[in-house]
């Protein structure tokens, strides 16, 4: 955090030295508001701001290419009122050296200052609509993939949340308030020069002309915008089909013709088919990728599969609940690897093995299921001794419990649990 | 000994079909099938079968628009739901629709009759994977004024048989393990149930209404 | 004693200082005309909605 609070000019993001830059990604805004502030503060001080300018150019030390790539992208909430803070405090300056004498006219700078503002508000809010339309045309179709695949109907339609709303909202009335701001801007330096009268007249006629150029061509805009978005509705569905045929030949298609090939071994094609349904499942359900080297829930998982795969013998995985994964919980995992491959490796025959863990709040219990045999736990093999012996001492070593129940006939259950920092 | 159940099954793959038909050859009565919404209104309302064996993914609406339009007519119609899916949003959208109970498609041919014959008696099924979905549907607290205790909240009894379904176990082992009598039993996952299709906790209803936004 | 939260701390200090400027106009002490006054206000204004924002920033 704190490499990404240092003040920096930042070179690469650089009109002239980058300060204004700098500043920006210091306060984490765009940097249009900082160098329209830059540029009314020159205005209003007749060019003395250029003198801080260089200052800062000297001293501030520019962005090295490693801080650049450790420094992280900085949430949006407040980016408003830092805005509004700048633009306060640069009205305040420019205050003062109205105060000290250091002026041009009023009629110059206010106008100026207001119309840069606005402008920076308007150029602010068309950068943030373009990124975002990219950003939805993306999701649209990643969302549009899964559901129609998973559903066999039509693509699903975009139906706007409330939320989304009333965030649509908000942009308009601030692209209002940025129009406002500029055409107060003109306003005011006409009546400041005593023009407001003879422009009025000009106005009118200007606003008529426009008017009727729009009724004219309005037509021409409004098919325009339909054609726009029919394109990227066909856009969106096109690539929906190339992933959807893409996976589909990858994965399915390629365990299908396996599954042929292998047709007399049962085995190996039940193993074949339930492995491909687990992959397609998850792929349906979107989401994040699991990471089995970070997550509890998907650890417990992934050592599920890799018996399953290994053994041949079919593996229910349930887990409520996750946790970050730490040295304790890595224990837990491996426990309870041992324990579900002793389960595949001796009783699978009567049906699958069941894991069901629960996880919150840093503690854990796993369970481990199986209908085998069973045995008698005062009278263990010594084969099988070594092992149980290694479950339980991995677990006590970090704090953990194991309670092993079977009984010849009525097979196994191993209960791992952890508790919260440690005992 | 209980007579054999009556059902329709209702699914749009001819082949499961004819194979859930083999299966439950014997067991249980297959009055008839269907593979599109109206098709299975028509039947079931035609039929009259005990239980209804429905898809939760079909064309037109899918199970959740049979159990809709079939409740209009037959109110006290049965659904058990069978489906190759475990999202959480199917599953939780059509118990919260009406069905009583879900299993999924890899199930036996003896577990299928068997639950075929809980949902006839009124009990409710859940598979172990519907289990561990409730759980963690109803784990964490709530803030006070949304708990409703009656419906919000799992009791620890409810829990502890929940527990032993994701693990895998049969109603008879979860009343040997609990000392208690299988009916016990049955009525703990029915109360389950309820609350399931009932609660308004957060999640169930994210799941249910963000199923239907899609529809 | 918890942090002290950053940007609550600035908006009061500018209202401080506010208050304080405006109490020695009155006692006479500091004459101060208009022009003064308004920059006065825009920099504390301008000071406490960045540091509000400043402070809903922070991780």
């Amino acid at each position: 955090m704190s490499e990404a609070s240092r003040l920096r000019r930042d070179p690469r993001r650089a009109v002239l030295g980058g300060v204004c830059a700098g500043f920006a990604r210091w306060l984490g805004i765009d940097p249009i508001i900082t160098r329209v502030a830059m540029v009314v503060l020159t205005i209003g001080s007749g060019g003395g701001a250029v003198i801080g300018y260089l200052i800062g150019w000297a001293l501030i030390p520019a962005e090295t290419q490693e801080q650049a790539l450790r420094r992280g992208r900085r949430g949006r909430t407040g980016s408003w009122r830092i805005a509004a803070g700048i633009a306060l405090l640069v009205v305040s300056v420019l205050l003062v050296f109205r105060q000290l004498e250091v002026w041009w006219s009023d009629a110059v700078i206010w106008p100026v200052a207001l119309a840069a503002f606005g402008v920076a508000l308007l150029w602010t809010l068309s950068r943030q609509q373009a990124e975002q339309e990219e950003e939805e045309s993306e999701g649209e179709a990643n969302a549009s993939v899964r559901a129609s695949a998973a559903r066999s109907m039509p693509a699903a339609l975009r139906l706007e949340a409330p939320a989304e709303r009333g965030a649509r909202a908000k942009r308009a009335s601030a692209f209002g308030f940025g129009i406002a701001l500029v055409v107060g801007a003109a306003l005011l330096f006409l009546w400041a020069v005593g023009a407001l009268s003879a422009a009025s007249d000009v106005a009118l006629a200007a606003i008529v002309v426009v008017v009727a150029i729009g009724l004219i061509s309005a037509p021409f805009w409004w098919s325009m915008a339909r054609r726009l978005s029919a394109e990227r509705t066909a856009r969106v569905r096109s690539q929906e089909r190339a992933e959807v045929a893409a996976h589909l030949h990858d994965s399915v298609l390629q365990t299908l013709a396996l599954m042929q090939k292998r047709a007399g071994d049962r085995d190996e094609v039940a193993k074949l088919a339930r492995r491909q349904e687990r992959e397609l499942r998850s792929w349906l359900a979107g989401g994040e990728a699991p990471r089995p080297a970070e997550r509890l829930a998907d650890a417990l998982r992934a050592a599920a599969e890799d018996v399953e795969e290994a053994h041949g013998a079919p593996v229910d995985a349930i887990v409520v609940g996750d946790a970050p994964l730490d040295d304790r919980t890595v224990a837990l995992v491996a426990a309870a690897r041992e324990a579900l491959t002793n389960a595949a490796k001796f009783a699978s025959e009567a049906g699958p093995v069941h894991l069901y863990a629960e996880i919150e709040n840093g503690s854990a219990r796993v369970f481990i299921d199986d209908r085998g045999p069973g045995f008698d736990p005062d009278a263990i093999p010594d084969d099988r001794r070594g092992v149980r012996e290694s479950i339980i001492g991995r677990m006590k070593r970090h704090g953990g419990r194991v309670e092993i129940r079977s009984a010849p006939g009525e097979g196994t259950e191993v209960e791992l649990s952890l508790e919260r920092n440690g005992r | 000994m209980s007579p054999t159940p009556s059902v329709v099954i209702v699914d749009d793959h001819r082949i499961f079909r004819t194979g859930v038909k083999a299966e439950l050859d014997g067991m249980v009565e297959v009055l008839g099938e269907a593979e599109s919404v109206e098709d299975a209104v028509r039947a079931i309302a035609e039929l009259e079968p005990e239980v209804v064996l429905l898809d939760v993914h079909m064309p037109g609406g899918g199970g959740v628009e049979v159990i809709e339009q079939v409740s209009k007519i037959r109110p006290q119609q049965r659904f058990l739901a069978l489906s190759v899916s475990d999202d959480p949003e199917d599953v939780i959208a059509i118990v919260r629709a009406g069905a009583r109970g879900y299993v999924t498609k890899t199930i036996t041919g003896d577990e299928l009759a068997d639950a075929v014959r809980r949902v006839r008696d009124g009990d409710a099924v859940f598979s172990p994977r519907l289990a561990g979905f409730v759980l963690d549907a109803f784990a964490g607290d709530l803030p006070a004024e949304e708990v409703d205790p009656e419906l919000d909240q799992l009791t620890a009894r409810e829990r502890e048989v929940l527990r032993y379904i994701a693990r895998g176990y049969l109603y008879k082992e979860i009343g040997l393990r609990l000392s208690i009598s299988v009916k016990t039993v049955e009525a703990h996952v029915s109360s389950v149930l309820r609350k399931l299709q009932l609660s308004n906790r957060h999640e169930l209803s994210r799941w249910a209404v963000s199923r239907r936004l899609v529809d | 004693m918890r942090r002290p939260d950053l940007s609550s701390l600035t908006v009061g200090l500018a209202i401080v200082l506010l208050g304080v400027v405006l109490l020695l106009q009155e006692e006479g002490t500091i004459g101060m005309d208009g022009g003064w006054l308004a920059a006065i206000l825009t920099g504390c204004a301008g000071g406490a909605l960045l540091a509000s924002g400043l402070g809903a920033r922070e991780p």
